[in-house]
């Protein structure tokens, strides 16, 4: 890799620089709406996943996705996990330049820029990539070959999300040779993610429809392995089948990702970890009636939240506002700042800049949020230019 | 989720990197020209709410004679707008934070800033800090007009603040103003919602005359309400902003405003009936529906964070062809991308900076 950390040390200063007043201030003192990181709490997350994680022989991959977050990322490795998961070469390419070897991005990579940056990362770090189509595998290929490098290759399976994945042992052997037989590919192994399962909150249900996903998982890997097409990496899971996936037999790696910063969904799935980010806002409007914070779906995302204190009923999330039914005696008044528990997470997070890092109730760090959504063809040419 | 409405194809444009965000130019142009030729002749003036596309470059092309200046919703839009060469600026949202009001004061040195105002304790900060610095802010009472978000509840509250107002000579009372709201045509009081709401600030403007106030400025109004607020009396400033890009939602026979946002995805897999584009909720805001396909078919769409999962009729797009949506929300859309690609008669002539997360 070259000149390790760089990109991520100047993302580091350059937010440090643009946020340099609030460092040092109270968590409630911040100029909102501001994205807030209690570090403690990540600790503990991260600790309860290791202690979860570490009476079984299967590995941890952290999904940062939701994060975006090369700081968090290092925290993961830190603390147990082998590497990371990505949603899209942008993210693989900016946790590799954090220093982290291991980078997987669980989906479909189709477009020639992409796949040839996927193929220029291989160059400096172990890549992985999902795929369910002959015509990615034949693109990633060539592009492996242009780049002289190798790419690990895994089968998207559809355990049951109907979206991207092959859906039976007769779909997947054909690519799994085809894999196995194309110049600068690696047949890795079957990925998969039970998300349908996240949207069932009665814990023995979800339970058995993810152990029925796994079945179908680990059972195409053990017929292509009949075939000779042995599966190095059985992945799966997210933060609300973590658990029983981890324990099913023939899994090799689970992918969570929510587990580190904590949103209302996931908390509905596995209450055991801690919201690790909130949204701060002020109240710039009190009526008889109700408050008005200065924080709506422009910042909390579509999925909107509620207060930490007090405990309020929502009235509406507009787009620069949200509104909170509050009687006089609720003590709120203008100019106070309050926290919002986001609902979902990574819709907050891809609003934001930046992360306030708060330790003992104090800004100590702003850490960037990278990559920014679809705006990271700069990447590419990042890579190209050797840089 | 069902979805299958088709919006029409914007013209093609030349191969980018998905997912993106395309501005048909000629689309634009034509919804800022369509609002002009109803504006005109009414006695009022459009002042565009550019919180929509948080985009310098095309809030500068909303502007002409009818249209001096824009609105914003945060200090943070507002700096964007005036470090582009824009001088005149309303900020239609309540600013409390002191930091905030020093950095909205501080615009005064280079462009006519106004702000509302619902409450007495940031008047006295607001008049604190211009008089410190020797500025002059315009104001506007923000009057609910049953949206029941901020905003004096009534008239004589409404009163009382422009005393405070009144008190300050480093503030400039200019008049009210209120949003009724997005007042969708299928919402059954409709009508009476619009009207009842207009009479309130017809109330208020009454009031504030009657105890010897000016009221120069009313200003108001959605591109939802458009037609309603260009008959009404009492309204001369309108605050419309969606009408530039439009929204699937509210497209409609009577108005003149066409879609001109397209989100680009890739088809990145395909399966029986079934395809799978890199568009998703962290690139598309989704408040107001799902996007819509642009110039195809879906029988059905859902959507989730890094996909839209279409299904759809043979023959289906090959694996890498692009497909545009148009976004069911262009706000939080635009926030979610660092730079709008523009297109003009198919081609793609630039690529233009956003002031993403401008919310502070």
């Amino acid at each position: 890799m070259r000149d390790p950390g760089t990109l991520i040390d100047e993302a580091h200063d350059r937010v440090r620089s643009a946020y340099a007043p609030a460092i040092g201030r109270a968590r409630a003192d911040l100029t909102t709406p501001a994205l807030i990181l209690d570090l403690g709490t990540l600790r503990a997350n991260l600790d309860l996943m290791a202690d979860g994680m570490r009476d079984v022989s299967t590995a941890l991959r952290a999904h940062v996705k939701v994060h975006k977050s090369p700081h968090i990322a290092r925290m993961e490795i830190e603390h147990g996990a082998i590497g990371v998961g990505c949603a899209t070469v942008w993210e693989a390419i900016v946790m590799a330049r954090a220093g982290i070897d291991d980078v997987f991005v669980i989906n479909e990579v189709v477009g020639v820029e992409k796949t040839r940056a996927l193929a220029l990362l291989a160059r400096e770090a172990n890549v992985t990539v999902a795929v369910d189509d002959v015509d990615q595998v034949d693109a990633l290929s060539r592009a492996a070959v242009a780049a002289g490098s190798t790419i690990g290759v895994l089968i998207d399976v559809d355990e049951g999300m109907h979206r991207c994945g092959v859906a039976s042992a007769e779909e997947a052997l054909p690519l799994a040779r085809r894999i196995a037989d194309a110049p600068g590919l690696g047949f890795s192994g079957v990925t998969g993610y039970e998300g349908h399962c996240s949207l069932e909150f009665d814990v023995t249900k979800r339970h058995a429809m993810a152990s029925e996903a796994m079945a179908l998982l680990t059972g195409i890997a053990a017929d292509l392995a009949d075939h000779g097409l042995d599966c190095r990496i059985v992945s799966a899971a997210g933060t609300g089948t973590w658990e029983v996936t981890s324990r099913y037999p023939g899994v090799t790696e689970i992918q969570p990702g929510s587990y580190a910063t904590m949103d209302g969904h996931h908390r509905g799935l596995d209450p055991r970890f801690g919201w690790a980010v909130t949204v701060l806002a002020s109240v710039i409007s009190r009526r008889p009636d109700r408050v008005v914070l200065d924080a709506g779906s422009k910042t909390v995302g579509a999925s909107h939240g509620v207060l930490a204190a007090p405990d309020l009923e929502v009235y509406r999330f507009d787009e620069e506002h949200s509104i909170f039914l509050a009687y006089e005696t609720c003590p709120l008044r203008v100019g106070d700042t309050v926290e919002i528990l986001c609902n979902y997470t990574p819709f907050a997070i891809g609003y934001f800049e930046a992360y306030h890092v708060i330790e003992d109730g104090r800004v100590v760090d702003v850490w960037p949020v990278m990559p920014r959504g679809p705006e990271s063809r700069w990447l590419l040419d990042l890579l190209e230019r050797g840089g | 989720m069902g979805r299958t409405a088709v919006a029409p194809k914007l013209q093609p444009v030349t191969d980018v990197s998905t997912p993106a965000l395309v501005v048909d130019l000629d689309v634009f142009e034509a919804n800022v020209a369509a609002m002009a030729a109803l504006v005109h002749g009414t006695g009022k003036t459009i002042r565009p709410h550019v919180k929509t596309h948080r985009t310098p470059e095309l809030a500068r092309r909303q502007l002409g004679s009818l249209a001096v200046g824009v609105t914003c919703a945060t200090v943070g839009e507002a700096e964007a707008m005036v470090d582009a060469g824009i001088d005149d600026v309303l900020i239609a949202n309540e600013v409390v934070d002191p930091r905030k009001i020093a950095r909205l004061v501080a615009l005064g040195d280079r462009a006519r800033i106004g702000v509302a105002v619902d409450d007495p304790g940031p008047v006295v900060s607001l008049a604190l800090e211009a008089a410190r610095v020797g500025a002059t802010i315009d104001v506007l009472i923000d009057v609910d007009i049953l949206l029941h978000r901020c905003g004096v509840e009534s008239a004589a509250d409404a009163v009382a603040l422009a005393q405070a107002i009144d008190r300050s000579p480093s503030l400039r009372l200019r008049g009210i103003m209120g949003y009724e709201g997005r007042r969708r045509r299928a919402e059954p009081d409709r009508a009476e919602r619009v009207v009842e709401a207009y009479a309130i600030l017809a109330g208020a403007r009454a009031a504030l005359q009657d105890a010897g106030f000016p009221v120069e400025v009313v200003s108001a109004a959605g591109t939802s309400t458009l037609s309603e607020a260009l008959a009404d009396p009492t309204i001369t400033e309108i605050q419309a902003g969606v009408y530039a890009l439009m929204e699937p939602e509210l497209l409609d026979p009577d108005v003149p405003f066409r879609c001109a946002t397209a989100i680009r995805g890739t088809v990145i897999s395909r399966h029986s009936g079934r395809v799978v584009v890199d568009v998703g909720r962290r690139s598309v805001g989704v408040e107001y529906g799902p996007p819509v396909p642009m110039g195809f078919v879906a029988k059905d769409l859902w959507i989730s964070d890094e996909h839209v999962t279409i299904e759809m009729d043979d023959p289906l797009p090959d694996l890498g062809s692009q497909l545009d949506f148009a976004p069911g929300q262009i706000r939080t859309t635009f926030n979610l991308h660092d730079r709008v690609w523009v297109s003009r008669a198919g081609r793609i002539v630039d690529r233009w900076p956003i002031a993403r997360g401008s919310s502070q």
